[in-house]
């Protein structure tokens, strides 16, 4: 008799945990395109354009060449087969007949493997030294490093490695100062088969948002689902952090010890990668997965299947609060496919990909 | 042991189709996103306008009311200017356009004239009333109607020749909550008919709701808005004006009434993106009716690309039902609360874009490195 009620309550817990996920995956959502205005895909970039980050005179540094310490063996293969390699571009809104330049590193570069994933650009407003902050995948662990960029020689010069237990499995670095920035971990599991039980089946919370203040790493957030891109608000009062299990744009407001509090969880019904601020608005760009399963078939194997992109502005009535969402882009995969990131100058607009190509876009419906 | 089996497949069974309906209700969406193809504003604020189309010289014909007030009017593209049409010799009965539904525009090819086709919803029954563009000015001379003991609930229809017409029945009752249950139930009353000038025959049955229905430009391919099981089908047309069915793809949403473009053969749709919304049994819960419009890139009668160029929670446009692109605007019709006209500031090509690079935006030639 117990037995009976015990095993049915399981049951219906296990059912609609599966069930959940199967939603989750996305196969019942069918997509639309929507382009904003005419595009075209940049050349010379064909191993993805994971984050970005552009500056208000319209440099933009871009990282491509992600490789994916979890991902699948095809996609390792792949990898090397091809020979691609973790690179940091640059490309300037003012001159896009250019392209983009693959930025060189000065003699002193001396890490044994460089697999970009995030970035942040800092610029110091007295000096105009341009720092950047990328994370960096090793094979057998995570490190963030950190960049001064010389415009004179097109070169970056790495000026240091930042190597601690507490960066786990990082996503993306919110840089706060030139010594100083909040990263996020997406999982704990170091394989394949382990972030998939973590992330997608039991979907443990062990995720988080870290802070580095120059001297100690502090856990800023825990108790996350697969955290993505992290952005620092213009006023450094709060930080945005995608939300990538939960579809949603997560608010946190930093407090004096410099941890976070949630302020506003903002649903978007798409799974956020990285953001980005639109300069004359103020509005958060967001590059979203639609369909989950898809995005996971194109990680596991690029060369073989294609994963929509979507490109949502999210409107801010002040930097702690979001209050509606204005779709630009939309693609079912065959132009871009998994983009991750968008940003917009004088209404043109550059969409990155995890693996894939570099869009550049007129965005002519922004009133 | 088998009566556990079968429980346990009827559990199964039952779920799939519980599942299915809350899929179609579109339950789980909370808001939709907004895209808009450029700056809109309103053409018509004090009510829908379900159905319209475009008749050359600038001038698009809606058809508005349905609910209360019937009436066709004429939007310019040109200079804006919306105005009620005057019917001249229009007949004394009581019921005479009550709820104007969808319409259908035809010319005449040898005398040029033009002739509206429009669906109402008089008392007793439904009647198709007819009548002439007259032009200098812009007004319309009754002609005829036509009644037929087939036509229960219809809903939009598409004039092939003088009087010959494809039109669709949408639900067999007439009556507002009868026909509410009708589609809750999910029964396949829907049925297209051919009148041939005469009378009435079926041609195609065993359909959800069939809603919108047009004609390629070259005459041969009928389509058809499926709006209960959110399918688009198209058919081939036969000299005897039988249908044949050539393919049906679904397009996840609740699509209304279909504007065929007749240069690009682009089908342009006015649609009702959340089901449960729309269908709002004796408007107990009040909320907006979300909009959508798609384009549907058409390359020899099939389906290369589906666009959405607009989106809507409701706040600014509820309930869209008809769509069409005229000299740089899109017209967009809902069923009960305005109209639309929005500048559109880009529009990509016809020819099928996937995996394509439109090089407007950057020269071919240029260094990458």
């Amino acid at each position: 008799m117990y037995a009976k009620i015990v095993g049915i309550s399981l049951l219906v817990v296990f059912s609609q945990h599966f069930a959940r996920i199967i939603y989750k995956a996305g196969y019942h959502h069918v997509l639309y395109n929507h382009t904003p205005g005419p595009c075209h895909q940049i050349p010379g970039v064909d191993h993805g354009s994971e984050d970005m980050e552009t500056l208000p005179n319209g440099m933009t540094f871009i990282t491509s060449g992600h490789w994916w310490s979890v991902g699948s063996k095809h996609f390792h293969n792949l990898y090397k087969e091809q020979n691609r390699q973790g690179k940091i571009l640059l490309f300037n809104f003012n001159t896009p007949e250019k392209g983009v330049i693959e930025l060189g590193f000065e003699d002193d570069f001396d890490i044994p493997e460089f697999h970009p994933h995030g970035i942040s650009v800092i610029q110091n407003e007295d000096t105009g030294k341009i720092t950047l902050f990328v994370v960096n995948h090793l094979s057998d662990r995570d490190q963030i490093e950190k960049f001064q960029f010389n415009e004179k020689h097109m070169m970056l010069e790495h000026l240091f490695s930042y190597r601690d237990e507490a960066i786990i499995l990082a996503n993306d670095v919110a840089a706060t100062s030139e010594n100083s920035f909040y990263f996020s971990n997406y999982a704990y599991s170091r394989s394949h088969l382990g972030m998939l039980f973590e992330c997608f089946l039991a979907q443990f919370p062990w995720g988080s948002v870290v802070y580095f203040d120059g001297a100690n790493y502090i856990e800023a957030a825990d108790g996350l689902l697969v955290p993505n891109g992290v952005l620092l608000s213009p006023d450094k009062r709060y930080l945005y952090v995608a939300n990538g299990f939960f579809t949603s744009l997560s608010i946190f407001g930093i407090d004096d010890d410099d941890r976070l509090s949630i302020i506003q969880e903002y649903q978007l019904y798409s799974s956020p990668d990285n953001f980005l601020i639109e300069p004359k608005t103020g509005n958060l760009l967001a590059g979203t997965h639609h369909v989950l399963h898809q995005t996971g078939d194109h990680l596991n194997a690029p060369d073989v299947y294609n994963a929509p992109t979507k490109v949502l502005m999210i409107h801010m009535t002040n930097t702690s609060h979001a209050d509606g969402i204005t779709e630009l882009y939309s693609d079912d995969g065959s132009n871009i496919s998994a983009g991750t990131v968008a940003s917009i100058y004088d209404n043109k607009m550059l969409i990155g990909s995890v693996v894939d190509k570099l869009m550049y876009c007129e965005v002519r419906t922004l009133e | 042991m088998f009566g556990f089996i079968t429980k346990i497949v009827v559990l199964g069974v039952a779920l799939h189709y519980i599942i299915e309906y809350r899929d179609w209700l579109e339950w789980e969406i909370d808001s939709m996103l907004s895209v808009k193809p450029g700056p809109c504003r309103y053409i018509i604020e004090d009510g829908g306008s379900e159905d319209l189309t475009y008749i050359d010289d600038n001038i698009v014909l809606l058809s508005t009311g349905i609910g209360s007030v019937g009436a066709i009017k004429a939007y310019n593209t040109s200079n804006g200017m919306v105005e009620t049409l005057s019917i001249k010799e229009a007949p004394q009965k009581k019921d005479f356009l009550r709820s104007p539904h969808g319409l259908s525009a035809w010319k005449n090819p040898k005398t040029g004239e033009t002739f509206l086709y429009i669906i109402t919803h008089p008392e007793t029954a439904d009647s198709v009333e007819v009548f002439q563009v007259m032009y200098s000015p812009l007004s319309l001379k009754y002609i005829r109607s036509i009644t037929d003991s087939n036509f229960r609930f219809m809903n939009d229809l598409v004039v092939v020749d003088r009087d010959k017409f494809y039109i669709t029945k949408f639900s067999h009752y007439r009556d507002h909550l009868k026909q509410q249950l009708e589609i809750l139930s999910k029964w396949k009353s829907g049925k297209i008919y051919f009148y041939d000038g005469y009378k009435a025959r079926e041609v195609v049955s065993g359909l959800t709701n069939p809603n919108g229905i047009n004609i390629s430009p070259d005459k041969r391919v009928i389509y058809m808005a499926e709006w209960g099981s959110k399918h688009l089908v198209a058919y081939r047309r036969e000299s005897t004006n039988n249908l044949v069915e050539i393919w049906n793809t679904d397009v996840d949403t609740g699509i209304d009434n279909i504007e065929v473009d007749s240069v690009t053969g682009d089908l342009w749709i006015g649609s009702h993106p959340i089901t449960w919304r729309t269908l709002d049994l004796l408007n107990l819960l009040n909320v907006n009716h979300a909009s959508q419009v798609l384009r549907v890139k058409m390359v020899d009668n099939a389906i290369s690309e589906v666009e959405e160029i607009l989106s809507d929670d409701g706040d600014f446009v509820a309930g869209t039902s008809a769509a069409t692109y005229v000299n740089g605007e899109l017209i967009v019709g809902t069923v009960f609360k305005q109209a639309l006209a929005c500048n559109v500031t880009y529009l990509s090509s016809s020819r099928e874009t996937r995996g394509h690079v439109d090089s407007e935006v950057l020269p071919n030639s240029y260094v990458p490195k």
